[in-house]
């Protein structure tokens, strides 16, 4: 608490400040900050400006002075973890926010890196935490990989319709492979032997329908799967090696991490020597796809996310209005130290001061 | 470690100081999980790699995966760099040198891979012998700059005891 009362003195901020996470949430970074949520109570005010520079302050944007930056917006692309929801928290009225954008016309998109889910079962988290919102309106990484091995000719009617997919990943990915009628081997409950001799790993054969390894979260994930996917990788002409997303680690609460899909990706890679698609924020491919498919006007869209290298970066990939809440793992301390042609067009405490809320 | 609440529930040995990672064919997520969090929440627990290789040859024109990947994922999800105490790292030229006084001026090193044993080598200003009977072919080496070729190049070990 000690130092979260400091940085509230020297900033000058009222209110009332929550300690979100211990640790320094930039990906791959180890060391520790305290991520402090912006003043409920509205009254932010921007931090004077540092010592060392003439760097100018960030400013934070509050209920009042938010909403007018997205009057000539009519697509919102919306984070989840971090913009909505902490965890299984929801961010103080968030639902609300997204009734005010919806009564002012504006189309929502929720846009996801997370790969555990399907985006049905995305929407039966929405909704047990009061957020009102349609399967068609959330783009999981999930669905992403499917969307993706279908835009490259798997599926029924497709080039490769003939192909299969290894899928190192869970139940998520498994629905939306399933939804999109491209065969798989893998998910869950495959069960492969021991990998613990080279006989063993000359003696595997893997199955030559195989066209693609998806690699997405996956509980299960082992050696095993490692050489299978290998194997598929090196020895099947074509076969290409897709990531549902690359991040490397995420908050979980209670100050601990949880290792995200990055990790194993880079095993699968290392491993067969190439390198993987990205379909999620922070990959190539993600915006032209949802440029594509919802008919973006990138003049009239806003992002809406909390990490700088997925959210932010897409926003800027695609010349879109960049926002972004404090109640996720950037903080304002890393903003500050960003020269401004980098920092997002708009920092807010919440999504919710966007809609005009507290 | 299939839910939120398994990896919050999870209780490591605060004992734990260092993390060291091998070729591993019971590797898994649970294990990365349990690495994580030793490396991100004990003060001064580092990460050690046996190796970095990333895959080998095993005959059959099939590769197997090597530790280097495992290494990776570990080092991805704790956020942390690894000591590689092999060829290739930093570490093993001077223990070397000082757990068997070697004479660099006297010393040979003969192996088939120029980003780990001639490396060594080179490292440590001993003299480089490749056989081509490993993973480097004369192709890689001829593509070489003469300054970054082995000292010697042969076409087995046996050669160099002048035998055929």
């Amino acid at each position: 608490m000690r130092s979260v009362m400091l940085h509230a003195r020297r900033f000058g901020m009222q209110g009332h400040w929550r300690i979100l996470a211990a640790k320094q949430p930039a990906c791959c970074l180890r060391h520790r900050a305290t991520v402090v949520a912006a003043a409920e109570s509205g009254t932010a005010q921007a931090p004077p400006k540092p010592a060392t520079g003439s760097i100018a302050a960030v400013q934070v944007l509050d209920e009042h002075t938010a909403p007018e930056k997205l009057q000539s917006i009519s697509t919102l692309i919306l984070d989840c973890d971090g913009v909505l929801w902490r965890g299984s928290e929801i961010i103080r009225n968030a639902p609300e926010a997204l009734r005010v954008f919806r009564r002012d016309g504006k189309r929502l998109l929720f846009v996801t890196n997370n790969s555990s889910k399907s985006r049905v079962e995305y929407a039966a988290k929405f909704r047990s935490l009061g957020l009102e919102v349609s399967p068609d309106e959330i783009v999981s990484s999930s669905y992403c990989a499917a969307a993706y091995l279908k835009s490259v000719g798997f599926g029924a009617n497709g080039s490769r319709t003939d192909k299969k997919v290894l899928l190192l990943g869970w139940t998520g990915v498994e629905q939306e492979l399933r939804a999109a009628d491209i065969p798989f081997i893998g998910g869950r409950e495959f069960q492969l032997p021991a990998m613990d001799s080279m006989d063993a790993m000359k003696e595997l054969q893997v199955d030559p329908d195989i066209g693609a390894v998806v690699v997405g979260w996956d509980p299960n994930f082992s050696y095993s799967r490692i050489v299978y996917a290998s194997i598929c990788l090196r020895e099947l002409p074509g076969c290409v090696l897709v990531a549902t997303n690359t991040d490397c680690a995420d908050h979980i609460g209670g100050g601990r991490m949880m290792p995200g899909t990055g990790g194993l990706v880079r095993a699968v890679e290392v491993a067969a020597g190439t390198t993987a698609v990205n379909v999620a924020k922070g990959g190539e491919w993600l915006l032209p796809y949802l440029c594509r498919t919802y008919n973006l006007d990138p003049s009239r869209t806003a992002i809406i996310g909390d990490r700088m290298d997925t959210d932010i970066l897409l926003g800027r990939q695609g010349g879109l209005f960049t926002c972004l809440p404090l109640t996720g793992v950037t903080t304002l301390e890393r903003l500050q130290s960003l020269p401004p042609s980098e920092r997002p067009n708009v920092v807010v405490g919440s999504v919710a001061k966007l809609a005009g809320l507290p | 470690m299939d839910s939120m609440d398994a990896m919050k529930e999870l209780q490591v040995d605060p004992d734990i100081g260092a993390v060291v990672v091998g070729w591993d064919p019971n590797f898994s997520y649970s294990r990365i999980v349990y690495a994580s969090i030793c490396l991100r929440e004990l003060p001064g627990c580092v990460l050690v790699a046996t190796n970095t290789d990333c895959a080998d040859h095993i005959g059959g024109g099939r590769m197997m995966p090597g530790t280097g990947g495992l290494v990776r994922a570990v080092e991805v999800a704790a956020g942390t760099t690894a000591v590689n105490v092999a060829k290739g790292g930093e570490w093993l030229l001077p223990y070397l040198c000082r757990t068997y006084n070697l004479d660099p001026s006297r010393t040979a090193i003969i192996g088939d891979r120029m980003d780990t044993d001639i490396l060594l080598g080179r490292q440590g200003g001993l003299f480089t012998c490749l056989p081509l009977t490993g993973v480097t072919t004369l192709e890689r080496l001829q593509s070489l700059p003469p300054s970054e070729r082995p000292n010697v190049v042969v076409g087995s070990v046996a050669k160099l005891a002048g035998l055929p």
